[in-house]
């Protein structure tokens, strides 16, 4: 079920929200917080669902003995195990098919006789994300971060909750634990409009900006070959943005889907188009992953305590996994090394950077940023590499028929990306006239959901 | 502050409680306006027969499918159409099924049905002209060999004809040997015996009301009013082919049709069910004649402008169903040499015997097919009874 489709708006929200506020109690609410992400869950494949409740169960139990024990053995028994069947299920799942294929065509290079037939597995949706959920949990009950609770609903009502399911933010416990724990004690009209703010603001930007660009934008990318360069260009462009709004979006929409239920859940997104180095835009850019490959991964490697040179193989190390955590292709590698190596570069001769003006670092930024999207789209090498050459070698020609709205589509959503408030910057405190033009945009936002088909998220996939 | 954010948090639940009410209401209310073709109007998948019984449906400006399919007004054909169901729910005038006196009946797909011709033009209505008998039209949709029998028996008179429109790319002919689970003859099957059948037809109702969102249509009229290629793209253009004939005006065709005119469709179960349905015919005295129907695709490849030059497997299938259908002593009519002639001769005048913005035939076309199907019947008649299977 996705949150842009009339199912969601027309049942599945309005009788979770109503049946939520009715029940007294904070066990009722875990209870039915759990249940209806597992509803949630179910629409895409409910025989999913029992691989979220193994997920959940297991990284409970490692809760529970974290709690109880005190002796590092124990400890760390209770960790390796937990985090082993977590990853065990997310490689399997997710990167069995990638690595027989794989294994497969590096025997064919080497001529060694090796056939490894790439099992079929369909990827359960949101895995990557309650998988972190569930590690993160782990960790930081390992690490004496949180409390592990006792109570499984409070734990399985964190890991299925329905508005960060399946495509984040990976919010970690400890930044939910305290509203979790006084679920009962909300008031339902506190953060309602703030709620339908978040939410509205969300839809738009996916619905009517990161939807109508995809319209525009995907022929252009299925038939890439024939690009002008200044039409691959524009799809960049347009892609950077789709995505941005897509996910940003999508993480509104969370975000304000929380404060329905009284669960505040962070910023994702930071104006990330306004950074001014790449690791600013880590900083800005899936905050809840880039702090999570942050925290989990690149400090445990050692981070920048050894030397730089240990500090650069951190980062590509993180970078890269980074990449291969978005989706089972190479492609996805090679946009993380390439972050990878733009952050090591960036910490050799930032200070030289940190010298331009303003402007530039922006403007210098976003086009690093833009270069990268090229890996993340192409769905092969061979279509990354097709794109590289029609933007860098030229090749006259304009714009298809049916997309000459893309530059107007474009250049609205780069003064929305580049320019204007993000949405936790916003005060929410809307006048009549803007709410009213924003309950027209959410209206045409259902004119397009009913009139068009579902566009999934982008982030859906990983 | 707290005024102010009301506002939003009340603009936008009321936003949505409008469109969902909308919705409601328009589900509730005749849903004619929304529809483009009878073929919307009046089909019924929830019930037993294909279509909504007792239905008079009239549109002055009906076009094809397949301009419908692909977005594209420019080659919209604008006719109008009436289109007549009885109290059983196909397409025939009403006082047919009641008399019980037709000497023939039509099974087959939607070509059979007739929507696109409307009253008076379908297969049966020409067959019944060409003929000067009664022609009961019984298409279109799959069937369960009991549900046939049972028809045939309500309105064929003992010793009479049961056609069977074979349109050519099906992978079997749409019949199956148990009762297909029509939610509506669940109903029944349920409620009857206690007196509740009135709740079926409530149900099918209810069911047609859930399916079909009058909103949505509209909505998707407006999305693809800006997605028509000029502002935005046109995805749904690739949902046909778009072909220049010899005279050089456009057809219009479904990507699949070229591809089974170049590879194929299954032959064997073709015949096979053929050959069990007509032994089930024949036991209640009645006979089977196949028509086969070739794809427009197959009858106009050779007379686009840069005419198909590849492997022509329309021909050698239709033409190997018939052979073997043939030998299995079912008497069978193959559309396609005639049909092909057909098109040729009407192409010269700017003529067509397929709807150049659908997938079917049109008055023309199904003339031709009533005259083979005539001149067949004739010949079944003058040898007398097909010999025992």
């Amino acid at each position: 079920m996705l949150f842009n489709s009339l199912p969601f708006l027309y049942g599945f929200l309005p009788l979770t929200y109503l049946v939520f506020w009715r029940l007294h109690g904070r066990q009722a609410r875990y209870v039915w917080l759990t249940a209806t992400g597992y509803v949630f869950y179910a629409f895409w494949n409910y025989r999913f669902c029992a691989l979220m409740a193994t997920s959940t169960l297991v990284s409970y139990l490692a809760g529970l003995g974290l709690r109880t024990w005190d002796d590092r053995r124990r400890r760390r028994l209770c960790v390796i195990v937990a985090v082993t069947i977590d990853l065990s299920l997310l490689g399997f799942f997710k990167y069995a098919s990638f690595a027989a294929d794989t294994a497969t065509r590096l025997a064919d290079l080497f001529h060694l006789p090796l056939y490894l037939v790439a099992p079929k597995i369909v990827l359960p949706v949101g895995i990557s994300f309650y998988t972190f959920h569930t590690i993160s949990y782990i960790v930081d009950s390992y690490r004496r971060t949180v409390v592990p609770t006792r109570n499984f609903f409070e734990f399985s009502c964190y890991v299925s909750l329905f508005s960060q399911l399946v495509a984040g933010p990976i919010v970690r416990f400890r930044q939910i634990e305290q509203d979790l724990e006084e679920i009962d004690r909300h008031d339902p009209r506190a953060s309602w409009s703030l709620g339908w703010s978040f939410f509205v603001l969300g839809m738009i930007k996916k619905v009517l900006i990161a939807d109508t660009i995809a319209v525009l934008i995907n022929p252009l990318f299925a038939d890439f070959t024939t690009l002008s360069t200044a039409g691959a260009w524009l799809a960049l462009l347009g892609y950077a943005y789709q995505i941005y709004f897509d996910f940003s979006g999508y993480s509104d929409m969370a975000v304000g889907l929380g404060h329905l239920f009284g669960l505040r859940i962070p910023q994702n997104f930071n104006s990330p188009y306004r950074a001014l180095d790449i690791a600013d835009f880590w900083r800005r850019w899936h905050i809840s992953l880039s702090t999570c490959l942050r925290d989990y991964l690149y400090i445990p490697l050692g981070g920048n305590r050894g030397s730089r040179l240990m500090t650069y193989r951190n980062l590509m190390i993180t970078m890269l996994l980074g990449g291969l955590w978005h989706g089972a292709n190479w492609t996805f590698v090679l946009w993380g090394a390439y972050h990878g190596a733009l952050l090591s570069a960036y910490r050799l001769g930032g200070r030289a950077w940190d010298r331009l003006p303003a402007g530039v670092r922006r403007a210098g930024t976003f086009a690093l940023v833009l270069i990268g999207w090229v890996f993340f789209r192409a769905t092969s090498f061979t279509m990354a590499v097709g794109l590289f050459g029609r933007m860098f070698a030229w090749h006259p020609g304009a714009l298809p028929p049916g997309s000459y709205l893309l530059p107007v589509m474009v250049g609205l959503a780069a003064v929305v990306a580049h320019v204007g408030a993000n949405s936790f910057e916003l005060r929410h405190e809307w006048r009549p006239a803007l709410a009213a033009g924003l309950a027209l945009l959410f209206a045409l936002s259902l004119v397009a959901l009913y009139g068009g088909p579902r566009m999934p998220f982008l982030y859906f996939q990983f | 502050m707290a005024r102010s954010l009301g506002r939003l948090g009340l603009l936008v639940p009321a936003t949505l409680a409008c469109a969902f009410a909308t919705d409601v209401a328009l589900r509730l209310l005749p849903q004619d306006w929304v529809t483009f073709r009878a073929w919307e109007a009046v089909l019924a998948p929830e019930s037993d027969a294909p279509f909504l019984p007792n239905q008079h449906y009239h549109n002055a400006r009906t076009y094809g499918n397949l301009a419908a399919i692909a977005n594209l007004p420019a080659s919209r054909e604008y006719h109008p159409v009436t289109f007549t169901t009885d109290a059983l729910g196909y397409a025939n005038p009403p006082e047919l099924a009641r008399r019980g006196d037709a000497r023939a009946i039509v099974f087959g797909s939607s070509f059979a049905a007739g929507s696109e011709e409307g009253d008076g033009l379908t297969l049966a209505a020409q067959l019944a002209t060409a003929s000067g008998r009664p022609v009961y039209n019984a298409a279109s949709g799959a069937r369960g060999a009991a549900e046939i029998l049972s028809l045939a028996r309500r309105v064929v008179i003992p010793g009479g004809l049961v056609i069977f429109e074979y349109p050519e790319g099906r992978e079997l002919p749409p019949i199956t040997p148990l009762p297909l689970p029509h939610p509506t003859s669940r109903c029944r099957a349920v409620l009857a015996p206690r007196g509740l059948d009135h709740a079926c037809t409530a149900l099918a109702w209810l069911q047609r009301r859930v399916r079909i969102s009058p909103l949505a249509i509209v909505c998707q009229r407006a999305v693809k009013w800006l997605e028509d290629g000029r502002w935005f793209p046109n995805p749904y253009a690739q949902n046909v082919l778009r072909e220049r004939l010899a005279n050089g005006q456009e057809m219009l065709f479904l990507p699949s049709e070229r591809d089974e005119f170049h590879t194929g469709a299954p032959r064997e179960p073709a015949v096979q069910v053929f050959r069990w349905l007509r032994a089930k015919l024949w036991a209640e005295h009645f006979t089977l004649l196949v028509v086969l129907v070739p794809t427009k695709y197959a009858v106009y490849a050779p007379l686009l402008r840069t005419p198909d030059a590849g492997p022509d497997q329309s021909t050698r299938y239709l033409a190997d169903v018939a052979r073997r259908l043939g030998a299995a002593g079912i008497p069978t009519v193959n559309l396609l040499p005639s049909y092909r002639a057909a098109a040729r001769r009407a192409l010269a005048e700017d003529r067509y015997i397929y709807l150049r913005d659908d997938t079917h035939w049109n008055a023309a076309g199904v003339g031709v097919a009533a005259r083979e199907l005539w001149r067949a019947w004739q010949a079944l008649q003058g040898a007398g009874a097909p010999s025992t299977p």
